[in-house]
């Protein structure tokens, strides 16, 4: 119902005011939610959730004289909404281009808001005609929506499709406190968080795409604990899923049970010089995925990244050559991550493709409008990626003296410098004769420095956002002790 | 100042959910509902490109929460269930009067006993519904609603190519954000509302050499409007050379180290050591080790730290929570003795404390918890100056990057991109960068040695509970100098 407000909305601001709608985008959201949080074995309290959210992109084109053409506001004078194609049939908006000419250029403005789901009538189009009004003062160069096209690929159904609600949270719940209750002893669950949500989508846009997919949410956090001789201590966890995956869950928890329990005799983290560190998880995951950001278009476009196509990825900014070149592909579909998706956010269709190879970068990914002002083939942009797998095995790394640290208090990678950095909260120290888990102190670097030196595991395995390799080990990362 | 206005869709909905209330009230030992219609705009200036949008605060919609023989159960909706569709405003589901009101409550009824019926959920005392009545109004100066947007991306647009000289500075970006918060909370016993604005902005650069890159940025923020642009406009010299610094970054030398934080660095120390550390929420989980030191010191006597939304005026300021309890100012560390939490509602009866008011959602749709709102140490009477001029080597420490907390083992962790090195009372020249900031919380509180009588907060980030649940908070208070280890 909202949707067809929206459009006639949009119709009548067409067909009545000066500002023109060009193009548009909407996508629906309607979430589904269950909730738990339990506090040990007890729930504390049960919430439910429906959701409806639009978010809705109007497109406003203006053809300006001048050489413009580089991003900025509108300078008014000179300046003139062009007729739309929005409201009607979806041809016009890439006709009539004044770029033609050299004293004219075609520009586009843009404005995202959300349409509530009680807004009233006259509130949509009141909300929509401002963001026109905001649209038009943007002056962007031009680009064009995609058409409407079939998927590349497909997601595969969820198994939690066929299960009631009340199954889906007790298979989950099973899963985890089955695990631990099987583990036993020493370390046990503290609290737990439980999420599913059902996110029916659809996204729709002015040149007549309209595609509708369905996404399960698993999300789960936890915090697991341990009896030490000086008290409790304990460690917390996450976890994303889209499938009932009782293996996946048990395994995730048991993990985390396992570490807790050597973290109650944990000895403080010295401070170590020239030691291999093997980060594992989520943090490997971090390191490739810098990579894979940095290969987005946006980010080039921008000048954030400092990524050239066809140039290496992995040489240091020391001039140092790749021990072992990189291999990174834009994934659109992973079993079991909930950001599978067959289209990007613009609706433009996704395929699996090789962004750097060798270490090379071979192909530039990410949003569509950035990839046509940067002249290169569209690619969309992906939530997924996999990293193939290294040379060394898990029992290679370990054979040397190292610091793998497997949990820190928030191990953060800056997008742009790569600097990286965290306090530690579990770590396996391996000084040539015996493993000790030890605590506290700091690690910290730069992946433009140590990028070139990196090797990554032979065994793969599924994060948050991609598949790759299960570890990755840096040389030259400086690790502050605890004492 | 003009002052802002509630929600006309809040108040139109006002009489529909009070009657709501009445209709449930029977069937439940407790029930109220919070109704939030918060909205806002993002203005985006990027290299070129310029872009209007909302921030990830915007929302409408209800949670109604019950309480039946101590179990709780809530459900939250973009749409009132029963009587209400998508785009039918409230004087339409007016029109049909007392009709509408008991579908809907019958609707929201059967989700909240079906939610009851867990055998899992734990038996609560009962929660109280004391009498109240009150509203709030904010003010601001430059309303971002009836700005020119071509004014507001011109701005911003200036001050990142001001930044930008091609050379040092490769890249730079700004932002301004504001969110228009409009709350009704209504309970048989209680009916509260509030209307206020919060900003933020930022500039970011990138400065590169080769391949090399180094980041900084300035903020600003406040229950304020566009005029939180000034103080933005003002920082691009300072910010420029900060960034030329950067690229001359050496990495830290591990060690323990005299430092001074700026304010937005110990306001963090304070947020992340016993900010987090004394949510009760997190005392009724025997999550917090603050619980067995209640009455015993944790800081030198310099450390007083206070959390509340009353008191001062930043993004973490409101009249009432997203339980329905007014504001309150709490005195978490007084000269060093710890000496009490910040609550939401469940955690307060479990635990048999006073409520807080600082129960929060990051929307309608998530659960309360116990959060900070703004949280600050108290001034001293030392200058930096004074404090610079004391350090015998060390670093002052600035440009906050995140912070993270360990309540249940008082470990903590604060990153910053900017360290300055002083030796003998002076500057070195040197800067550092990123600096990971580690170290037992007592042992950090303790070693509190220089306060300054400087106050500032400031609101420009998000705290999360764990890894999500954000909430706008404010942190800060003064220059302090302790002892940290540093990587």
């Amino acid at each position: 119902m909202m949707i067809a407000t929206i459009r006639e909305a949009i119709a009548s601001i067409n067909a009545h005011d000066t500002i023109k709608i060009s193009d548009w985008r909407l996508v629906e959201r309607r979430l589904e939610r269950q909730e738990r949080y339990y506090v040990a074995s007890k729930a504390e309290q049960a919430r439910a959730v429906d959701e409806t959210l639009y978010s809705l992109t109007v497109y406003v084109d203006t053809i300006a004289s001048g050489a413009g053409g580089s991003g900025g506001t509108s300078s008014g004078a000179g300046t003139g909404s062009l007729p739309n194609a929005a409201s009607g049939s979806a041809s016009s908006a890439g006709t009539n281009n004044p770029s033609a000419s050299p004293a004219l250029k075609k520009f586009r403005g843009e404005a995202t808001i959300t349409i509530q789901p009680t807004f009233s009538r006259a509130e949509c189009e009141a909300k929509i005609r401002q963001a026109a009004f905001a649209a038009s003062k943007s002056r962007n160069p031009w680009f064009e929506l995609p058409e409407p096209s079939a998927p590349k690929t497909s997601v595969p159904v969820s198994g939690f499709e066929a299960l009631s609600p009340a199954e889906r949270i007790e298979t989950v719940r099973h899963a985890f406190f089955s695990a631990a209750n099987r583990f036993g002893g020493n370390a046990r669950i503290n609290s737990l968080e439980l999420f599913i949500t059902k996110e029916t989508k659809r996204l729709l846009n002015s040149r007549g795409f309209d595609f509708a997919s369905t996404i399960w949410r698993g999300y789960s956090e936890f915090v697991v604990e341990a009896d030490s001789s000086s008290g409790t201590v304990e460690l917390f966890d996450d976890i994303e899923f889209s499938e009932p995956d009782a293996s996946r869950l048990s395994e995730a928890i048991e993990t985390r049970l396992a570490q807790v329990r050597d973290r109650a005799h944990a000895a403080p983290m010295p401070t170590l010089q020239g030691l291999s560190v093997i980060l594992r998880g989520k943090e490997a995951e971090e390191v490739f995925g810098w990579f894979f950001h940095n290969s987005r278009t946006e980010m080039i476009y921008s000048k954030a990244s400092a990524f050239e196509a066809g140039k290496s990825v992995q040489e240091s900014d020391k001039g140092e050559a790749p021990v072992e070149p990189l291999d990174v592909f834009a994934e659109p579909v992973i079993s079991g991550l909930p950001s599978s998706s067959a289209f990007d956010a613009d609706g433009f269709p996704l395929e699996r493709t090789a962004v750097i190879e060798d270490g090379i970068l071979k192909t530039l990914i990410g949003s569509i409008r950035h990839a046509d002002w940067l002249g290169v083939p569209r690619k969309g942009a992906f939530g997924l990626f996999s990293v193939s797998p290294g040379t060394m095995s898990l029992d290679e790394m370990h054979a040397a003296p190292y610091l793998e640290p497997v949990m820190f208090s928030d191990f953060r990678l800056d997008p742009v410098t790569g600097d990286f950095g965290a306090e530690v909260r579990l770590a396996y120290y391996f000084d040539g004769a015996k493993v000790v888990p030890v605590t506290g102190g700091s690690i910290s670097g730069s992946l433009s420095a140590l990028r070139a030196a990196m090797r990554r595991s032979k065994e793969v395995g599924l994060a948050a956002h991609s598949l790759c390799p299960k570890a990755v080990m840096l040389q030259g990362v400086i690790i502050t002790g605890a004492c | 100042m003009p002052k802002r206005t509630h929600s006309p869709f809040l108040l139109e909905a006002k009489p529909v959910l009070g009657e709501v209330i009445e209709h449930l009230k029977p069937w439940f030992d407790y029930i109220s509902v919070l109704a939030t219609d918060d909205r806002g705009l993002s203005y985006f200036a990027l290299p070129g490109e310029t872009r209007t949008a909302e921030p990830m605060w915007v929302q409408r919609g209800f949670v109604f929460r019950a309480q039946r023989e101590g179990k709780v159960a809530e459900y939250a909706c973009a749409v009132l269930p029963g009587a209400a569709q998508e785009s039918v405003s409230f004087a339409s589901t007016r029109s049909r009067a007392s009709a509408s009101a008991i579908e809907i409550a019958d609707a929201v009824r059967a989700r909240l006993d079906s939610l009851l019926a867990d055998p899992t959920l734990i038996a609560f005392p009962q929660i109280a519904d004391e009498p109240a009545a009150a509203e709030f109004l904010g003010e601001i100066e430059e309303d971002p609603f009836t700005a020119d947007p071509e004014d507001v991306l011109s701005r911003l647009a200036v001050l990142r190519e001001k930044l930008t000289d091609g050379k040092v500075v490769v890249m730079a970006q700004s932002r301004y954000e504001c969110v228009d918060v409009s709350r009704l909370f209504l309970s048989p016993n209680r009916s509260l509302m509030q209307s206020f604005l919060w900003s933020q902005a930022y500039l970011f650069g990138v400065a590169r050499r080769g391949q090399m890159s180094k980041m900084s940025y300035r903020p600003a923020s406040g229950r304020k409007g566009l005029e939180i642009l000034r103080g933005l406009e003002t920082s691009v010299p300072e910010l420029a050379q900060e960034l030329a610094d950067l690229l001359e970054a050496v990495p830290m030398e591990p060690g323990e180290y005299e430092v001074i934080l700026d304010p937005d660095m110990a306001g963090t120390l304070a947020h992340e050591a016993f900010g987090h550390g004394v949510e009760t929420d997190m005392f009724f989980k025997k999550r917090a080790k603050a619980l067995e030191y209640l009455g015993k010191r944790v800081g030198s006597d310099l450390v007083t730290m206070y959390d509340g939304a009353a008191g001062v005026d930043q993004t973490g300021s409101y009249l009432f929570d997203d339980e329905g309890t007014l504001a309150t100012k709490t005195c978490v560390i007084e000269n060093g003795i710890l000496k009490g939490g910040i609550s939401d509602t469940l955690s307060a009866l479990a635990l048999g404390i006073p409520r807080t008011g600082n129960g929060r959602r990051e929307a309608y749709s998530h659960k309360a918890y116990a959060r900070m709102t703004n949280t600050y140490f108290a001034p001293g009477t030392s200058t930096l100056e004074e404090m610079i001029a004391s350090v015998k080597h060390g670093w002052q420490l600035s440009q906050l990057n995140s912070g993270m907390e360990d309540p249940r083992n008082w470990g903590i962790q604060l990153i910053c991109m900017v360290g300055r090195e002083i030796k003998d009372g002076k500057y070195t020249g040197r800067v550092a960068s990123p600096v990971v900031c580690s170290g037992y919380v007592p042992d950090v509180l303790s070693a509190v040695s220089m306060v300054s009588s400087d106050f500032e907060l400031g609101g420009s980030g998000a705290c999360g509970k764990g890894h999500k649940e954000y909430a706008k908070v404010s942190s800060g208070g003064p220059y302090v100098k302790t002892r940290m280890r540093l990587g």
